[in-house]
């Protein structure tokens, strides 16, 4: 039984963006939406308990919740001039898969607009999208269940008042908006990836950074940051298991065990960048994979093919100068240039990463390399990392002299 | 110009064998292959299919239909090219060029007709091949299953979701190349093992596995053989 809700939840969770897109274009709004979706969920439970899941999930949810939605119209007696767009799209069922996608895509770019800040455009999504509870939400953030069910409210209220267009933006204004959606998942994966606080990792957001940006490229196939953006994800994905060591300390790329780095998702890696490429794709997300890419293929830290990343780096640099970039370029130069080199890199990111402990993380470390006394830079490492993974590495770097 | 379908018909457990190093290789093998044949005129349509274990298998078991979940044995279809060519010899000879995992074969079959639709890959929604599976104890059998499946699924295909489809000569008329000796070797026809043999592929796009598997259910393909249905790479 417990299995069968654990599928059952799965099952919800997948099919929510598909019948949800759908239900905000018939009823005008995401909360009426979600509601008649949960009615839905409440009728689905005992009917597919007891016979199974339907061969067609989504269809099934989406004919009982527009049931539930109509049903709650006639009670309130709401005359509104959305019932009778609800009464016609009954009829037509089985709608184009165009449709569908676009609906889809409609509540993506709606929950990820830039009128919302980037935390509230998180929330809302895996909220909306991925289907998650407001208290999945803030399990997953460390903040408490009132901020992110705030947060929520905040920002439906804002799409209502603003009068945010239900659509998928137009050819022109498209870059900016999908920049907006994959800084989404971006961040989603990021979170997932290394916390701020806290325990090392968290394996649910990742796997939802993965799945929503699967999703997208099947929404939009033929944007290559879309494909850039999953095939970093699932770069960085294979290397999960071996990113701590039985301790649960955080393990360098340079120590980890290669052999354990999961194939089949390097491969999804692979596949995802030769889409990208073949889509003539450059922008940032596409140069963050190739990076990722050389690492993934390398049989060695050693025999990583740095000369390819740092011409990315340097690409990436002129397309978006950053000093968090420009400090993981140092790393390169560093290893195909010597230490010494990297050390000049860093000089001038002193001042503008005055606060980050991987800066003096990565200090310490060349420092390290030629000899020289690191004690120091990682101490101040130490003193600004968030996460206890990070710190006992650090703690056990200053216990070995260095 | 005859056309031809290259089947690539690979043991999975092997590519789970290569190093990413290796995979990234093969991977832009097929990219420098497709490129060569388009620089020779000869492509036509060419997909990777993702792993078995992802795929569904739907036939009919005692009228009933039954579904089965990959992987499928150690021949699986893991990619396809369409080519064009002076004749089989000189198909064969294409196709010999073709990268694959070691101990790989090649199914190189005459197209009897069917519409392609390239570029697959840039359709919304999710991809999925079809392969028709017919089983007959004979070549002509085999043939006369695979005219049933024409006749009763023939404009049945949902507009908006059917990407093409291609039906092939029978087995016999084809070539196999295969590992013999540390290399490639060309065999003859008939191939008509015990193991069912496809007849063509078709394309639909679809919102999930589970759309894809209920539509075949329902379809009639189901009532004289089955389907294995795989869905495509983006790539």
């Amino acid at each position: 039984m417990e299995e069968l809700s654990q599928t059952l939840d799965d099952v919800f969770r997948r099919e929510k963006s598909r019948v949800v897109g759908g239900l905000v274009r018939m009823l005008g709004n995401i909360d009426a939406a979600e509601e008649a979706f949960q009615e839905a969920v409440l009728a689905a439970l005992p009917s597919w308990r007891a016979g199974g899941v339907p061969a067609n999930p989504a269809a099934w949810l989406t004919t009982a919740a527009k049931n539930h939605a109509r049903d709650a119209m006639r009670h309130a007696r709401v005359v509104d001039e959305k019932a009778p767009l609800l009464v016609e799209n009954d009829i037509v069922t089985p709608e184009s898969l165009d449709a569908i996608s676009d609906d889809e895509l409609r509540l993506v770019f709606t929950c990820c607009h830039p009128a919302l800040t980037l935390d509230t455009q998180v929330a809302l999504t895996l909220k909306v999208v991925a289907g998650f509870t407001t208290d999945e939400i803030a399990r997953a953030f460390l903040s408490p269940e009132k901020t992110i069910a705030q947060r929520i409210t905040r920002a439906k209220k804002t799409i209502e008042d603003e009068r945010l267009p239900y659509e998928v933006p137009e050819r022109a204004e498209l870059p900016e908006r999908l920049a907006s959606v994959l800084a989404v998942v971006y961040l989603v994966f990021n979170e997932g990836h290394t916390t701020r606080e806290g325990p090392l990792m968290r394996l649910d957001l990742q796997a939802e950074a993965q799945r929503l940006g699967r999703q997208l490229c099947d929404l939009l196939p033929n944007e290559p940051e879309v494909f850039g953006l999953y095939s970093l994800i699932e770069f960085s994905f294979a290397r999960t298991a071996t990113r701590t060591d039985e301790r649960g300390e955080l393990l360098l790329l340079s120590e980890q065990d290669r052999s354990r780095w999961d194939r089949p998702t390097i491969k999804e890696g692979l596949m995802s960048l030769g889409r990208a490429r073949r889509l003539g794709g450059h922008g940032s997300y596409v140069l963050q994979a190739e990076i990722a890419a050389c690492h993934a293929t390398a049989q060695t830290w050693d025999g990583t093919d740095w000369s390819r990343i740092l011409g990315r780096y340097d690409e990436l640099l002129a397309l978006t100068p950053s000093p968090v970039v420009a400090l993981n370029r140092a790393v390169a130069v560093c290893m195909h240039e010597g230490p010494e080199e990297g050390l000049a890199a860093l000089v001038a990111l002193e001042a503008l990463l005055a606060s980050y402990h991987l800066f003096y993380a990565m200090r310490a470390d060349f420092r390290r390399r030629l000899g020289q006394d690191a004690r120091d830079d990682y101490r101040r490492a130490l003193e600004l990392a968030g996460n206890e993974g990070e710190r006992s590495f650090l703690r056990r770097r200053i216990d070995e002299g260095n | 110009m005859p056309q031809f379908m290259v089947m690539i018909l690979e043991n999975e457990a092997e590519g789970l064998k290569l190093a990413p190093s290796e995979t990234q290789a093969l991977v832009e093998g097929h990219s420098a292959y497709e490129q060569k044949l388009r620089a020779g005129s000869a492509f036509l349509d060419g997909e990777r299919l993702r792993p078995s274990s992802e795929g569904r298998r739907v036939s009919s078991r005692e009228g009933q239909p039954r579904v089965d979940a990959g992987p499928f044995g150690d021949k699986v279809l893991s990619g396809y090219y369409v080519l064009e060519a002076e004749g089989l010899g000189a198909a064969v000879k294409l196709a010999d060029e073709c990268p694959m995992l070691p101990g790989a074969e090649l199914d190189v079959r005459p197209l009897m007709k069917g519409r392609h639709q390239p570029d697959k890959a840039s359709q919304q929604g999710r991809v999925f091949a079809y392969a028709v599976l017919g089983n007959a104890p004979s070549e002509q059998g085999w043939i006369d299953v695979m005219d049933r499946f024409d006749e009763s699924t023939r404009e049945r295909f949902p507009a908006d979701r059917f990407l093409g489809g291609l039906r092939l000569l029978e087995p016999g008329r084809g070539r196999r190349v295969a590992p013999a000796g540390g290399r490639r070797a060309v065999f003859d026809g008939p191939f008509l093992e015990s193991k069912e043999v496809i007849g063509g592929l078709f394309f639909m796009r679809m919102t999930s596995l589970e759309e894809a598997v209920d539509w075949a259910r329902r379809s009639e393909f189901v009532r004289h053989g089955g389907v294995e249905i795989r869905e495509l790479w983006r790539s």
